[in-house]
């Protein structure tokens, strides 16, 4: 297009025009100089622009009084007031298009998201087993979570996210908790590979790592990432296929996946009932599952029913994730949710219903009282929040979780980090969280858990948190 | 002669043009800016919209998605209580809502959440256009926003245009004191986008 340009004005005050946009889209505070250098351009402008204009009806007045050769004379000036309007019309064109791109300045290179949270923490302890009490305090590191998102093309989509935390420790550790590569058929099918978060109940897809996005400060204890006690696979290595159908009121959606199954280091014999899902393995099966929900629109906006199930079979190895197999189980789960999320309420519930089998054990377990056959869990959580003067809300949550202990799978996973993943347990909640502003939160919760040790009559491991979080996204 | 000097005037106004979008630009408040953006949009009644079809009246803008319950839900309040104020005092007002997730919200379902919101009056309207609209446009009322898989990650604002579509002033977050947002600045006073 500037070749095109042919006069050196055109060049010069394009050149201007081009630069001074650009600058006004650079620098959003205004140069009170500049401003009236291009004002004073303007006006000067303007002086031209009324003297040419009155130069003209002079010429064109005095010209009424001569004829000229019509066809050359009148041709000549429409195809030069044509070519003069194209021209206004293709600069001012451009102008727009520079301004826009300023306006989507943000956009240029590779956009950096995420979310951050500190807190403080007080944790106390109660075992009857060993008749001690413990009480733990002190400030602690949450989550720096980078949010990536390479703006492909309309179908090719990539996400990544990458994870840094402090645990309980003292140690750092980074996680690539999602990496992922999409091709969109269209809004109804969308193919994604990699690493993904395993799309059961709605928490796990609606909140993913951002502590300020969700309403309280911890995840229900069953859905909690596989470093932090959950015992189901918070994320999935493998393919899914997603898609969201728009009905007339309403939209239907969908998920399916299939990837790595479980493998668990087993507790029992010296593994730290770690759960893993990011090794190809020689052994078990991939985990398929599904999620099918509605998001009701008009009067019921906001509420989202659904149902979610996966089957799979997990390895639990002996000490490491180098050991030797000593049991394999079928995990078949099934089971629905829900989420009422409206301008003052947010409700949310999830179950869980497991039908486990113990496919195989070697001769320890066996001889330990884990034998082959079937077994029935189940897990399910409440919470209900309500917003107050637009920044305030509290909000309560009640969960519980009744796990076989003879279920290889979840007697594999005892003793994760602390934290007894696969024992059977309440827990009760209450807080508040206050939006600060749209980007930063503070939350304070108190949650009290309950914890059955199998076997043990001398009654439940007790731990009461008291927690305050600060958390933003940026 | 006639030819040059047309030419000349020509050249001349497409220097006043540019200059006058430069000046608009510098100020960054874009004296009628946002009514020139080459920017098409679709109402929730299938309608071919452009912002600069508000013309000749005051205008409050915001953008939103119909499936937030956050942010959005204390925007439509503030533009609830804006267009209560509004009535209050008389004042003449168009309600535009711009929608951040425009594959979801089409006509039809920016229809059904009227609806279902009761925002029925025929001074309001809901838009969608393109991803590089919306990304431009969000861009001019400094409304920074992201995609979060599933959700759209989005700032709050609400900006006051005159008649002409130049920008009058922002409300925020912060800002549960809308007492006098509607109120048209004197002539020449402008604020500046943030």
């Amino acid at each position: 297009m500037f070749k095109q340009t042919k006069g050196p004005f055109q060049r010069g005050t394009l050149a201007i025009a081009v630069a001074c946009a650009l600058a006004s889209g650079v620098a959003a505070a205004a140069d009170t100089d500049r401003i009236q250098e291009l004002e004073t351009k303007l006006n000067r402008s303007m002086e031209l622009i009324n003297k040419l204009t009155a130069r003209l009806n002079e010429i064109e007045s005095s010209k009424q009084a001569v004829p000229t050769p019509a066809a050359a004379a009148n041709a000549a000036p429409s195809a030069a007031d044509a070519a003069t309007t194209a021209r206004i019309d293709q600069l001012e064109q451009s102008l727009l298009q520079v301004s826009e791109s300023s306006a989507k300045k943000a956009d240029l290179g590779l956009p950096l998201h995420g979310f951050i949270d500190v807190g403080y923490g007080r944790v106390g302890t109660e075992d009857p087993q060993n008749a001690n009490k413990n009480r733990r305090s002190g400030f602690g590191l949450g989550n720096v979570d980078f949010y990536l998102t390479p703006q492909l093309s309309d179908r090719v989509r990539a996400l990544v996210e990458l994870n840094f935390e402090y645990n309980q420790a003292g140690d750092l550790s980074s996680d690539l908790e999602r990496m992922q590569i999409a091709y969109a058929f269209s809004d109804a099918a969308t193919v994604w590979a990699g690493r993904f978060h395993t799309p059961y109940g709605y928490w796990n897809t609606a909140f993913h790592h951002g502590a300020q996005l969700q309403t309280s400060i911890l995840r229900p204890r069953m859905i909690a990432f596989e470093d932090q006690g959950g015992f189901m696979q918070a994320h999935t290595v493998g393919g899914l296929l997603s898609g969201s159908m728009p009905l007339r009121v309403g939209k239907f959606q969908y998920d399916f996946w299939v990837g790595n199954g479980a493998i668990t280091t087993d507790d029992r014999t010296g593994g730290n009932g770690g759960l893993d899902f990011n090794r190809v393995r020689n052994t078990g099966g991939n985990m398929v599952g599904a999620n099918l929900r509605y998001a009701f629109g008009g009067k019921l906006s906001g509420l989202t029913l659904g149902v979610h199930g996966y089957h799979d079979i997990a390895t639990n190895l002996q000490g490491s994730l180098t050991g030797a197999e000593d049991s394999r189980t079928e995990i078949n789960m099934l089971g629905g949710f829900g989420a009422y999320d409206a301008d003052d309420w947010e409700i949310i519930g999830e179950y869980y219903h497991f039908n486990n089998k113990n496919l195989w054990v070697d001769n320890t377990l066996w001889a330990a009282g884990n034998p082959p056959g079937t077994h029935d869990s189940w897990a399910g959580f409440l919470q209900v929040g309500k917003t107050l003067h637009e920044s305030w809300t509290p909000y309560v949550r009640t969960e519980k979780a009744v796990l076989n202990p003879d279920d290889n799978y979840f007697a594999s996973i005892n003793n994760y980090n602390e934290v007894q993943s696969g024992r059977s347990y309440q827990r009760n909640s209450i807080g508040l969280r206050y939006a600060i502003d749209q980007r930063s939160a503070v939350k304070l919760e108190i949650s009290s858990t309950n914890e059955l040790r199998p076997g043990v009559a001398t009654g439940d491991y007790k731990t009461t948190d008291v927690r305050l979080q600060y958390a933003i996204r940026f | 002669m006639i030819r040059a000097l047309r030419v000349s005037i020509g050249k001349a106004m497409v220097g006043a043009l540019l200059i006058s979008v430069a000046v608009a630009g510098a100020t960054a408040q874009a004296r009628g800016l946002l009514y020139q953006l080459p920017y098409h949009w679709k109402d929730d009644r299938s309608q071919n919209v452009d912002l600069a079809d508000f013309r000749g009246q005051p205008v409050v803008i915001t953008m939103a998605y119909g499936a937030c319950r956050k942010i959005c839900s204390t925007t439509l309040r503030r533009l609830e209580e804006l267009q209560a104020l509004a009535d209050r005092d008389g004042i003449k007002v168009n309600f535009v809502v711009v929608s951040l997730d425009p594959k979801s919200d089409t006509p039809e379902a920016w229809q059904d959440y009227r609806k279902w919101r009761k925002l029925d009056r025929d001074n309001w309207s809901f838009l969608s256009g393109s991803a590089l609209n919306t990304r431009g446009l969000a861009g001019h009322l400094g409304i920074s926003y992201w995609v979060y898989q599933d959700h759209v990650v989005h700032d709050f604002g609400i900006t006051l245009l005159d008649a002409e579509g130049n920008i009058v002033r922002h409300l925020k977050w912060a800002d549960t004191a809308i007492e006098g947002f509607l109120l048209q600045p004197a002539a020449g006073h402008q604020t500046r986008v943030n």
